[in-house]
């Protein structure tokens, strides 16, 4: 091979060499970001939810009915509950299933409202279901976190459905919105006041509950 | 390989790789920016379903302002002068309640997550309550200022504000159809009133027929309970089953007592029947004073046939004797006719009579009945009414008959001997005047009517208009019961009564019921409107005063007796004022059965931290403390009063 083959065999050579780094930095640059889709839509769905909790009824989705934990032979104890929003039923599931706690021991409270706890967790899990369809692993926490009412006193609520499916999950969108309680932290330490000394500085702030729904990879 | 337009591989290559660098570049440099306003675009959807869950926050509020409003009012309903006043007393306590929550709201958010700010001053609320389908109600609110909901991005480069001017939010508890329901039974209250006076007079005439008639303050008490029943019932379909727990039993009988005397059996003569007795004896009346017109004519014709015949003999005049006669002849042709005209009217006269004891035989009540056995049986040696009257006719018939045979002799004798015609038409005037006169004699006494004297047809006026003003006082009794007694309880209180549910009312005995209704309460009888029954009083007495004229003298006296002489009958007269007090005005009470939605304490008025859902209740102090009416007793058969 003379010298003009060599320099030929070079230049090709330096021409594979720069068209191999040219072909690696186009495949490179992706233009889309599959992961940013799949999080973009993960959280837009997480946004519908949400709205969607607040402004559905539960006629919606079959009505809910649950019965008091109450012997009254007399009586119905049996409630339906059809135009409330999905919203408003858990703060009042939050409201009518207020934990106590005095002394940091859990009082043992009589559960009128038990079935309703688990009835609004059912038809939860079944609007969720509807909503997301499988296409990620879901859990929806209600809670109101421990608010001290006294030195002694303190409400606590949490309430969750979830379905998360396999071991390798990993979390892809939360969100968390307020909701207010029906009754103020006023009414709330006025009823309180029944079971224990109050020190109405220690209420604050104004007790809330937390609704935080976490959408999961499958 | 130097070729002059050609370069080395390498320098393409070079140029080949700048391209995809630049290409590259740019593609990042793209994709950086998109995903930025990916960014961008996540976040504002974000802030906007956050400030929108604070505006459904805000409308929740506004929800459960009303829901305490309509709990407060709607629990001292009588407060208010009417329905408007009402729901303006709810609309400006929803507003006290909002603007107290819409602070701890702001204050709640502050305290919770310092990205969202609530601004509400100056925002002064209004609700306005409206009715929506089927009772349920719409709260509509509006902002004098909106409210200003402002959300921050965590990272605070990004800001929503989100005004809120007005908002309608639906109240799922049906108050208008508790108010509108609870203003028909209380307009309606009178119907208590009137349902109580029947069931007392169905028990105390069936007692009066029995022989005793015997007032029971405890009976009244319950009677007056079925009747509230009654209109409970009525109004909202279902009643206050599990009241009165302690008189269950008796009020079972009470009941059944109640339901036998209400199988279509009329307790009194009604005033519809005694005007159609009455009729019956108009129209004989009528029919007589016809009848006495064509006698009295009759008679007037026979003194003119006498004048002319007189005339015709004395002045012996042969060219008007053909004039006459046939005038004479007209005459008497005509008194037979008016004596037909006479019989006819006794026949139907009898006819009249005979359709009047048949229609009092066909009524079920004791007075026709009695009415019935005084004019077709004899009573202390009187002939009964009816044999009276027929006699009566039929002496009036015979007598009638005579006159038309003498008469119809007289026109034939006028034809064939006119010699002895004036002596013949002198005797025949002299007896149909002496007939007539023993006809319609005036005045009547009541001895004639007895013996087989002439004077039928006044015995026959004279019995059949004593028998007429004898109805007119039974007219005066039926109209006084049926003013006093009312209309007839609907079937309804015998489904009040029968339906009790017995079995459960153990468990409310000793609780207070207000509270258990709240919390449990009683399925409705009537599936529709879906309404529950709670009412309490209390009756501090019954009291009963007697006002017929012997129980004035003794309230224990026997009932003052009528005597219709006529009728051939005595009626026996009591009567009382029954006046019924409460201890304090009656608390009716209705709750909304088929939405029990309102988040509430288990224990309204004590501590705790129960709560669970209530129907609303509509709570009505009504304003009426004391009941009375006129309880009349008229009986056929004597009575004792105990």
């Amino acid at each position: 091979m003379g010298r003009g083959g060599q320099a030929c065999l070079v230049d090709a050579l330096m021409f594979a060499l720069m068209a191999t780094i040219a072909c690696s930095l186009l495949i490179e640059a992706n233009p889309v970001e599959s992961t940013a889709i799949h999080d973009r839509y993960a959280a837009q769905l997480t946004h519908s939810i949400m709205l969607a909790l607040q402004h559905a009824t539960v006629n919606e989705f079959g009505g809910l009915t649950y019965r008091l934990n109450i012997q009254a032979p007399w009586g119905s104890v049996t409630r339906e509950l059809w135009h409330k929003t999905l919203s408003q039923l858990l703060v009042e599931d939050a409201i009518c299933n207020l934990r106590i706690k005095i002394d940091g021991h859990e009082l043992e409270m009589l559960n009128y409202n038990q079935e309703l706890d688990d009835a609004t967790r059912d038809l939860l899990k079944k609007v969720l279901d509807k909503f997301i369809g499988g296409r990620y692993g879901y859990s929806l926490t209600a809670r109101v976190v421990p608010t001290k009412l006294s030195s002694s006193l303190q409400v606590y609520f949490e309430v969750s459905v979830e379905s998360l499916g396999g071991e390798e999950r990993q979390r892809i969108h939360s969100e968390t919105n307020l909701f207010s309680l029906p009754l103020t932290k006023r009414e709330l330490v006025s009823c309180a006041k029944g079971i224990g000394p109050i020190d109405f500085s220690q209420t604050e702030p104004e007790i809330a509950v937390e609704v935080t729904l976490s959408l999961w990879s499958r | 390989m130097r070729k002059r337009g050609f370069m080395h591989f390498a320098t393409v290559g070079f140029f080949i790789v700048l391209i995809v660098v630049t290409l590259v570049g740019h593609a990042t440099w793209s994709r950086y920016h998109r995903t930025l306003e990916e960014v961008e675009k996540a976040k504002g959807f974000s802030l906007l379903a956050l400030a929108a869950s604070v505006q459904n926050d805000v409308q929740r509020l506004a929800r459960y302002a009303v829901y305490e409003a309509l709990w407060s009012v709607c629990e001292r309903a009588d407060d208010y002068l009417d329905d408007t006043a009402r729901v303006a007393a709810i609309e400006k306590l929803a507003v006290e309640y909002f603007t107290e929550r819409m602070t701890d709201l702001t204050r709640m958010y502050e305290g919770h997550d310092s990205r969202i700010k609530l601004e509400v001053t100056g925002c002064k609320p209004s609700f306005k309550l409206l009715p929506a389908e089927n009772g349920y109600a719409l709260a509509k609110v509006e902002f004098a200022r909106p409210i200003d909901i402002s959300v921050d991005s965590p990272d605070n480069e990004m800001k929503l504000t989100l005004t809120c001017n007005e908002f309608e939010v639906m109240i799922d508890c049906r108050y208008f159809l508790l108010q509108e329901s609870m203003l028909r039974f209380i307009e309606g209250i009178e119907k208590v009133s009137s349902n109580w006076r029947w069931a007392e007079y169905a028990i105390a005439w069936g007692q009066a027929l029995t022989g005793q008639v015997k007032l029971d303050g405890e009976r009244s008490k319950l009677l007056f309970e079925l009747a509230w029943r009654n209109h409970e019932l009525n109004t909202f379909g279902s009643f206050d089953r599990f009241a009165m727990l302690g008189s269950i039993q008796l009020l079972s009988s009470s009941a059944a007592m109640l339901l036998q005397m209400d199988r279509g059996i009329e307790i009194s003569i009604t005033v519809a029947d005694v005007e159609a007795i009455m009729k019956y004896l108009d129209r004989a009346l009528d029919m007589l004073e016809a009848a006495e017109v064509d006698l009295r004519k009759v008679g007037l014709l026979i003194q003119q046939v006498t004048v002319i015949i007189r005339n015709y003999v004395y002045l012996e005049n042969s060219e008007r004797e053909a004039l006459l006669l046939k005038e004479v002849d007209k005459k008497l042709g005509e008194a037979l006719w008016r004596l037909d005209e006479v019989r006819n009217h006794v026949r139907g006269i009898d006819d009249e009579f005979k359709r009047l004891v048949e229609f009092v035989k066909n009524r079920s009540d004791p007075i026709s009945a009695s009415l019935y056995r005084g004019m077709t049986s004899t009573k202390e040696n009187r002939p009964p009414l009816s044999q009276r009257i027929s006699s009566c006719l039929k002496r009036v018939e015979d007598k009638v008959e005579v006159m038309a045979s003498q008469i119809h002799s007289c026109r034939q004798q006028l034809r064939a001997d006119l010699v002895d015609i004036e002596h013949s038409l002198a005797r025949l005037c002299s007896y149909i005047e002496s007939c007539l006169q023993g006809l319609l004699a005036t005045p009547y006494t009541a001895a004639s009517i007895m013996n087989e004297s002439d004077e039928a047809i006044s015995a026959l006026r004279t019995t059949l208009e004593g028998a007429r003003r004898d109805l007119e006082e039974v007219y005066g009794i039926a109209r006084n019961i049926e003013q006093q007694r009312g209309t007839r309880m609907r079937e309804e209180v015998s489904l009040a009564s029968g339906n009790l549910d017995v079995q459960f009312m153990w468990v409310l005995d000793g609780m207070d019921r207000e509270w258990a209704y709240e919390i449990a309460p009683p399925p409705p009888v009537h599936e529709l409107p879906g309404i529950s029954v709670f009412h309490e009083f209390d009756v501090r007495h019954v009291k009963y005063t007697r006002q017929d004229p012997l129980g004035l003298i003794n309230a224990r006296a026997p009932p003052t007796p009528i005597h219709l002489y006529f009728l051939n009958m005595t009626l026996y007269w009591a009567q009382w004022e029954v006046t019924l007090e409460l201890e304090a005005k009656p608390i009716e009470k209705i709750f909304d059965f088929y939405n029990p939605v309102l988040p509430r304490p288990l224990f309204e008025h004590s501590k705790g931290l129960a709560f669970l859902h209530k129907p609303l209740g509509y709570r009505y102090e009504v304003p009426h403390e004391k009941f009375s009416f006129i309880l009349l007793i008229v009986s056929p058969l004597p009575f004792d009063v105990a």
